[in-house]
């Protein structure tokens, strides 16, 4: 009886483990999730860079080979498959910095090190966000593209029997589906995989089933344009990279003071160029840190007026398609002379539309949450954890 | 010689005093200067490189005197002093900047969903109820019913 017992709370246990915990994330969740995590941050950081290389590498794979993409003939962008953040600026990786030091410039110097480190964590955790959304929008939409073939494919069945258009024409469209059919089960297989990485960065544990909440892809119609001018000063006055070596001039400064007055009364000539030097290398560090930031901003400023442009062109173009398509298979459904490759042609155009209205929408929120972490706004303004436990540890 | 030595000890203690008072006589004119000078660009939209760095100037002067006086407690007595002879009524429209004037700053901060100006512009109100913790219960009641005083939180 005692055995019967133990061996049910052994499989009741295993089942609680195995089994799913599903779990839904907003994309404001994002932030606080990768804030509250408790983690060693270089632990963190390597296996949040690898979950970002891995995803580029899988996306960059898959969805130029997707038939979808032929068939709608659409242009493959880069900033699809590759829309995952890199670096804003170089920072000195915090591997030196973790053990804190009681030298208050040092502690400084490491507070902006893991400041861009978690900034840049929730950067990509929040672009990974994002593309699954876009990945599961171009889902829905093979899948709408997919219906739209079944019904041109009965209409096409049925007049290729009476005659009514050329023959094969109903095989060439149930090609197109059976294509599609492979692009979902592709593409579902890359969401798991998006997913799974999500989790990972997100301190969740494996059997997590995320759902990810909708993003609120409002009316950007009303925005204004931005100027560079505008954003340059928080930008500079905000980087945690410029910060960092700000920090570290004042303590080789310290340095050379320190090699100076040495226990033996001075220090030798070589020893102070060697402090100065590193003075002078950090300056030019700075300098050239402050460039790239810049170049930076602008590219960042240019990417999203350029969305913006195209947003309401794309928003236009994706209304007419919808419409076009419609009129036809209405004339179809009322017994209408259509040619079945004019329809065929008219559900591309309005899939590319369609395509490039949604690939817009998603790349702005991404140029749009690539600059608030160039000049550390919203989500970014929140202290990471990390700092709070710096601060314990120091005292 | 003891008495001698019993004065150098108070004169010393005065001395330090005074210097602490010193210290915050030239904050308040430092601020002062730094808040007309923020006022003076407050209208001067879209707000380029000269415009931010001199809001910035003001608001993170007074955030800095906010972490001064929590670093190092010796200035707090002097500061409620320096505030009991000078009067809130003359020295807050002096150093603080009226809420209206600040929520005029910004809405010019603001471009699309973004917020361009130094975050001590946006911490001004945490900053000024952090600097008023520092007033003794005398000057707190003050403060809460001198309009130039309360009108900027």
């Amino acid at each position: 009886m005692k055995n019967i017992a133990i061996l049910l709370l052994i499989v009741s246990l295993k089942t609680t483990l195995v089994s799913a915990t599903p779990l839904v994330i907003s994309l404001e969740d994002v932030a606080q999730k990768v804030s509250e995590q408790n983690y060693e941050v270089r632990e963190n950081a390597i296996q949040v860079y690898q979950a970002k290389e891995s995803i580029q590498v899988a996306r960059g794979n898959l969805l130029p080979k997707l038939n979808f993409w032929n068939i709608a003939a659409i242009s493959f962008e880069p900033m699809m498959a590759l829309g995952m953040a890199d670096d804003v600026a170089p920072f000195l990786f915090p591997s030196r910095w973790i053990q804190v030091e009681e030298q208050k410039v040092m502690y400084l110097s490491g507070q902006e090190s893991y400041r861009a480190l978690w900034a840049n964590e929730v950067l990509m955790a929040k672009a990974l966000y994002l593309n699954v959304l876009l990945d599961m929008a171009i889902l829905e939409h093979i899948d709408e593209n997919k219906r739209q073939f079944e019904t041109i494919l009965k209409i096409a069945k049925d007049r290729e029997q009476l005659g009514g258009i050329k023959p094969g024409s109903a095989r060439e469209v149930e090609i197109q589906i059976l294509a599609l059919e492979e692009d979902k089960r592709a593409l579902s297989v890359l969401i798991a995989q998006e997913l799974n990485s999500l989790s990972y960065i997100l301190g969740l544990p494996s059997e997590t089933e995320l759902t990810l909440a909708p993003v609120n892809l409002s009316d950007f119609e009303t925005f204004e344009p931005l100027t560079y001018s505008d954003f340059e000063f928080r930008t500079l006055d905000s980087a945690p990279e410029l910060r960092q070596l700000e920090h570290m001039i004042v303590a080789s400064d310290l340095l050379k003071k320190e090699v100076t007055f040495d226990f033996w009364g001075l220090g030798t000539p070589a020893s102070i160029r060697i402090a100065k030097a590193q003075k002078e290398a950090l300056k030019i560090q700075k300098e050239s840190t402050r460039e790239k930031l810049k170049r930076e901003l602008k590219f960042l400023v240019d990417h999203y007026n350029l969305d913006l442009r195209n947003y309401a062109n794309s928003k236009r173009r994706s209304q007419l398609t919808q419409t076009s398509l419609n009129q036809q298979l209405e004339r179809l459904r009322l017994g209408g002379m259509v040619e079945v490759n004019d329809l065929i042609e008219s559900s591309r155009n309005h899939i590319q539309a369609d395509t490039d209205f949604f690939r817009i929408s998603y790349e702005f929120l991404r140029s749009e949450d690539k600059l608030a972490r160039l000049i550390f706004y919203g989500d970014y303004d929140k202290k990471p954890a990390i700092l709070e436990h710096l601060g314990e540890k120091r005292k | 010689m003891k008495s001698r030595i019993l004065l150098c000890i108070v004169s010393l203690f005065l001395f330090v005093a005074c210097n602490e008072e010193e210290e915050i006589q030239k904050w308040i004119q430092k601020i002062e200067q730094l808040k007309l000078d923020a006022q003076e660009v407050r209208n001067q939209a879209p707000y380029g490189q000269k415009q931010q760095e001199t809001l910035k100037a003001y608001f993170s002067e007074i955030n800095q005197m906010v972490i001064t006086l929590k670093k190092e407690d010796k200035y707090v007595k002097p500061l409620n002093s320096f505030i009991e002879k000078n009067e809130l009524a003359t020295l807050c429209p002096r150093i603080l900047i009226l809420k209206d004037e600040w929520q005029i700053m910004m809405k010019n901060c603001m471009r699309n969903r973004f917020f361009l100006c130094a975050e001590e512009v946006k911490s001004y109100p945490e900053i000024l109820l952090a600097l008023k913790q520092f007033l003794n219960s005398k000057n707190q009641n003050q403060f809460d019913t001198t309009a130039a005083c309360k009108d900027s939180l």
